[in-house]
């Protein structure tokens, strides 16, 4: 099966044979042996230490917490959903604020040339001031946001596109 | 004589002072906005209202609603807990002149303390000792540039109302004044509702410690030993001890005498805190005093064994202070760490959603102050913290071996918490060695990187976990559990 991670794609196989749960993840091997399961835990060995993992499914993510850490996994459908819903790719970022929240700052105008690392914008959630950075050097070609707007967690408040987009096809 | 009290917030904190109310028999009244209306101190207490919509200022930041539901529910008192009202005079004023308690100092004590400029002069002349610094309320940003040259960079710009961090930044030449003055005073204008600022001399590499404090009302004032909060991001603690691996006995005592007498100066009648800074030579700084109970406190009460909440109800009750400073002893060792919803890897940017799973640590040396159980909405309208997880034992390793299963045994599925990471701090030889200082994550960018990513182990979960889902309407309960063999294959 395919799953989204981190807007990473991770296929994964698996089967069971005697009690051992054999994967392959991406290229990786892994073999688990199951020592116990209930609803929601299950505990495992795994490179010769006991673990236990915690899991839970909701609507198209599941939640795995191993060792006080908790990995997130996207359901992925099929390849047409791995593109819509990564959104990007190394030649467009899209800033997308992490929680709801009001912008207080925007940087940027449309057709502005950011670096890497720049802020371009100032969003408040939780009554803290945070700085979206921009992971690609380029050209501002889109900003949905002004000062005040109160924003959601899922809109896209700049597209920075990288300049060698333009020589491309 | 308090029979029902007002919790004037929400959380974690609302749940700590609603069963210490309850342990002294006294009726509770939970307040919620309307995103609140499921939340765990709503349902813990004996009763509860709604006071408005979720933004804090039209709920938990509203005044009047809070006296007025007060008075509505018969209650004889309010309990404003940390953050949202706690340090606001004018609250304090109003709801004394409404004709309740107010479980908190008196209202000169906190106009005072609440102020930088009066009570950085009242703590010079009780001699307790300050930090270079400006304030003004009418000085214009050139004048306030023209200080901090004097004054000498780095200087630290700070709110003036109040704590947490919240505007807060360091400027470290006179370019840079300007960006960070204004920035500051916006988020002092959000967070407490006063634009107000003021500038520092910023101290390099210091230790936060705090002492624990209490006044009564007939002038008894003693201290309940001191706290290291140096472990802070964004300013804001995240991981607190006691007692602190850097005082010896005599600066324990000399810093302690000080912060009673800072409480003194100003007839202090209530719970607080007395924060210093420490630098690496012993000297100690005066920063400011909380006239609330703090977020930390549960670990003076592990190593103390004194009750604060019930120690700050009898004294607004005009009982006398139960103790004197020679019945308050050290016990062992205790850390606090804040499970908040946020990301360490990004900045610690706040996350929320929905909790899908809660678990709770449990075992000896444990206590786990929550304010979330599982379905809670953790919103973005107020404070991310969640949890709080205080561990005890009698040295400060095996304080720290009980965190470190604590944190292990802690599932909250459905918000990122920062527990992996606090963990990782836990292991790290210069936290451990206790080379703690506010710059401990700038010092030991390690503790940010995970050694033992299990990504892949999780993918592999996730398709049990999917393969059950599949397989539930054939009568086989659990995947791994099926005689024989199955497979999942990236291809079908």
């Amino acid at each position: 099966m395919k799953l989204k991670r981190n807007n990473e794609i991770i296929e994964v196989d698996a089967k069971q044979m005697n009690g051992n749960l054999i994967g392959r993840v991406n290229d990786d091997e892994l073999k688990v042996t199951i020592l116990s399961s209930e609803e929601n835990i299950v505990k495992l060995l795994y490179n010769n230490e006991i673990k236990e993992a915690v899991y839970i499914e909701d609507r198209d993510k599941y939640y795995v917490q191993i060792d006080g850490k908790q990995y997130i996994f996207g359901k992925v459908e099929d390849e047409e959903d791995v593109i819509a819903g990564v959104g990007e790719s190394e030649d467009i970022e899209n800033i997308v604020p992490p929680m709801p929240g009001t912008i207080i700052k925007v940087n940027v105008a449309v057709g502005d040339k950011v670096n890497e690392g720049d802020a371009v914008i100032v969003v408040e959630a939780m009554k803290m001031e945070t700085n979206l950075y921009t992971r690609i050097t380029g050209k501002v070609t889109k900003v949905n946001a002004k000062e005040g707007d109160r924003v959601d967690s899922d809109t896209v408040l700049v597209v920075i596109e990288k300049e060698e987009v333009e020589n491309k096809e | 004589m308090i029979k029902k009290i007002l919790i004037a917030n929400r959380s974690e904190i609302a749940c700590r002072i609603i069963r210490a109310a309850k342990e002294m028999g006294i009726k509770t009244v939970a307040v919620y906005s309307e995103i609140d209306k499921e939340a765990l101190h709503v349902k813990l207490a004996d009763e509860s209202d709604l006071i408005g919509p979720a933004p804090a200022n039209q709920s938990y930041l509203n005044q009047e609603i809070l006296i007025e539901t007060a008075l509505k529910m018969g209650a004889d008192a309010i309990h404003p807990g940390y953050g949202f009202l706690s340090e606001n005079y004018e609250f304090n004023q109003k709801v004394r002149d409404a004709g309740l308690t107010y479980i908190a100092p008196n209202v000169e004590a906190m106009k005072l303390l609440g102020s930088k400029t009066s009570s950085r002069q009242t703590m010079i002349d009780a001699g307790v000792p300050v930090i270079n610094g400006f304030q003004s309320d009418t000085a214009s940003i050139d004048e306030f540039k023209s200080k901090a040259i004097e004054i000498g960079f780095p200087v630290l710009v700070k709110a003036s109302a109040g704590g947490g961090g919240k505007g807060m930044r360091i400027v470290r030449s006179a370019d840079e004044f300007e960006d960070a003055f204004n920035a500051s005073s916006r988020e002092a204008k959000s967070a407490f509702g006063d634009a107000t600022v003021f500038v520092e001399k910023y101290v390099e590499n210091p230790r936060h410690i705090e002492f624990q404090v209490a006044g009564d009302s007939h002038n008894n004032y003693i201290h309940l030993y001191e706290r290291e909060c140096s472990i802070q991001r964004r300013h804001q603690k995240v991981i607190e001890e006691t007692p602190s691996t850097a005082l010896t006995e005599e600066l324990r005592k000399t810093m302690g005498a000080a912060a009673v007498e800072a409480i003194r100066a100003v007839n202090y009648d209530s719970v607080g805190t007395v924060e210093f800074l420490l630098d690496d030579d012993g000297k100690f700084y005066f920063l400011e005093v909380n006239t609330r109970i703090q977020v930390e406190h549960p670990i003076t009460e592990m190593t103390t064994g004194i009750d604060l909440l019930k120690l700050q109800i009898d004294i607004a009750n005009g009982k006398e202070m139960p103790y004197k400073q020679s019945d308050i002893t050290q016990r062992g060792h205790s850390i606090e760490c804040r499970v908040y919803a946020e990301d360490a890897e990004k900045d610690f940017i706040p996350t929320g959603g929905k909790v899908l799973y809660h678990r709770p640590p449990t075992g000896l040396g444990i206590r786990y102050d929550t304010g979330i159980t599982t379905g809670s909405e953790i919103s973005p309208y107020y404070d991310p913290i969640m949890s709080k997880i205080i561990s005890y034992g009698s040295t400060r390793e095996e304080a720290i071996e009980r965190m470190k299963l604590a944190l292990k045994e802690t599932v909250i599925l459905g918000v990122k918490t920062s527990m992996d990471f606090m963990y990782r701090v836990l292991c790290n030889e210069n936290f451990i060695a206790g080379n703690t200082h506010t710059n401990f994550l700038d010092k030991n960018p390690e503790v940010f990187e995970d050694k033992c990513d299990n990504s892949e182990l999780a993918a592999l979960i996730t398709t049990m976990i999917n393969h059950k889902q599949e397989t539930e309407n054939e009568d086989t309960p659990l995947p791994w559990q099926i005689i024989g063999e199955w497979e999942i294959g990236a291809t079908k």
